[in-house]
């Protein structure tokens, strides 16, 4: 069980205590969030130290949990590890919340960008109609986040959010503005019903958004409180798992894919097979970096291969 | 014979302050879950559980508390637990643990709960080893006698 958005700043303030009841509660993974605006190119890179929250993590909650800094994104690289590893990690992803509200920003959310590349997840803040239309049917992002806290400033439409259910993108609700604030909640049950109207219980991801630990809630009443959001409970686990294994999926398609050729990455964990000691130094561990020398290659002369060289004398089609 | 349904909810109430020895009791712990039933959902939600809604256990050092409603209106019951925020001022949270149709059955969590929570306070310093010892003994005790 994940969640898919701890922002940075929550964790600056007491993070041991924030990851400990994370882990004390069940989750096993979290997207430390960053929130930009649109002008992409006025950031810079990931300066997320995952490191700093493994660390972090293993003081709060001891062996309980395996902290993983690097995890692969796509649940089938963790096939390959011993069963009781796999059910003790806690993984760290990285996620860039984009706050959309100008149009001209939209062409720097591209996965080229590389500082784009830097983060895992990408998740989008539409603020306009314009931009939410933009959002689910062309750009490249894993999350479209709405402000489900206030009032709703446009409707939204059966069409936009089927292209964006058949693109593999997900919409999020958060769960702690409703437990802080009164309005907030209000806003929270109202846009969530007009939400899982329009996208019939599909493609929605649960996550907490916290300012402080005691935001949060187990995932059992998560899935309760969802009903409130016009959920039932089949729907409310399946965007606490399922759906968030579906964002990840679809956030590793789009940064290590090219031309629809997939790269999968060591797993991370020391001693797993297929993990060299070496990787963390090793600049070509780093996730990406196989589509990238996809990308970089260019065909040469040995990459022609003349009939000639085939050999054997046979016509294939005789039989 | 028409039965009344009912639902345990084992609640775990984890204070922010980290105190353990001040005296919240199962009364105000009511009263909390009470308020956030009225907050909301309202006078319909609070006339519909006001009958039914019982705070059986609470330990506030241990954090452990079972809660009674009845069965239909339990979603509700566990909803307003999990927004609550405060017990009279001390920023806290519930989470339920387990949800049981009899008591009976939730003892049996209950004790296991108790053993690992107390096993935690030991760890942390906050009770000696000794009363650590008579504290477990005396609340599995009471939570035994509560299916009387």
């Amino acid at each position: 069980m994940f969640d898919l958005a701890v922002p940075e700043a929550a964790l600056a303030g007491d993070g041991a205590r924030v990851l400990g009841m994370l882990v004390r509660f069940g989750f096993r993974g979290i997207a430390i969030s960053v929130t930009s605006d649109g002008n992409l190119n006025k950031s810079k890179p990931c300066q997320i130290d995952r490191s700093k929250y493994a660390a972090m993590l293993e003081k709060a909650a001891g062996d309980a949990v395996v902290p993983r800094a690097s995890p692969p994104l796509l649940a089938q690289a963790n096939s390959d590890l011993p069963r009781s590893l796999a059910a003790t990690t806690f993984d760290l992803f990285t996620r860039l919340s984009v706050v959309l509200d100008n149009p001209s920003h939209n062409y720097s959310i591209s996965s080229g960008s590389p500082i784009v590349a830097s983060y895992d997840i990408l998740a989008v803040h539409p603020k306009t109609e314009k931009l939410f239309q933009a959002a689910c049917q062309q750009l490249e992002v894993d999350i479209v986040s709405l402000d489900m806290g206030s009032r709703l400033p446009f409707h939204l439409r059966h069409p936009t959010i089927n292209a964006a259910i058949q693109r593999g993108v997900h919409f999020e609700i958060c769960y702690a503005p409703a437990i802080r604030d009164s309005t907030a909640r209000r806003h929270i049950i109202s846009n969530s019903a007009a939400l899982m109207r329009a996208t019939k219980g599909r493609n929605i991801v649960l996550s907490s958004e916290l300012v402080q630990a005691f935001d949060l809630r187990g995932p059992h009443d998560i899935a309760n409180l969802a009903a409130l959001f016009s959920m039932n409970q089949a729907q409310a686990m399946a965007a606490l798992t399922t759906n968030v294994r579906a964002v990840l999926l679809h956030a590793a398609t789009r940064r290590d894919t090219y031309r629809a050729v997939m790269s999968m990455e060591a797993s991370g964990i020391p001693g797993a097979p297929g993990e060299t000691p070496d990787d963390h130094e090793n600049p070509d561990a780093r996730p990406g970096s196989a589509a990238r020398k996809w990308k970089a290659a260019r065909l040469e002369d040995q990459d022609f291969i003349s009939f000639d060289d085939l050999g054997g004398d046979e016509d294939p089609m005789d039989m | 014979m028409v039965r009344l349904k009912t639902r345990y909810l084992l609640c775990e109430v984890l204070f922010e302050d980290g105190k353990v020895q001040d005296g919240a009791t199962a009364y105000m712990l009511l009263n909390a879950l009470k308020d956030s039933i009225e907050a909301n959902f309202g006078d319909v939600g609070l006339g519909a559980v006001a009958a039914s809604i019982q705070v059986k256990y609470f330990n506030p050092l241990t954090g452990m508390a079972i809660v009674r409603a009845s069965r239909d209106l339990a979603p509700m019951v566990w909803a307003a637990a999990t927004l609550v925020t405060a017990l009279r001022k001390r920023t806290c949270l519930v989470r339920v643990v387990h949800v049981s149709g009899t008591i009976r059955l939730l003892q049996r969590r209950a004790i296991e709960f108790n053993r690992d929570a107390v096993r935690l306070l030991r760890a942390h310093k906050v009770l000696a080893a000794a009363e650590c010892e008579a504290m477990a003994a005396a609340e599995e005790a009471r939570v035994a006698k509560l299916d009387a």
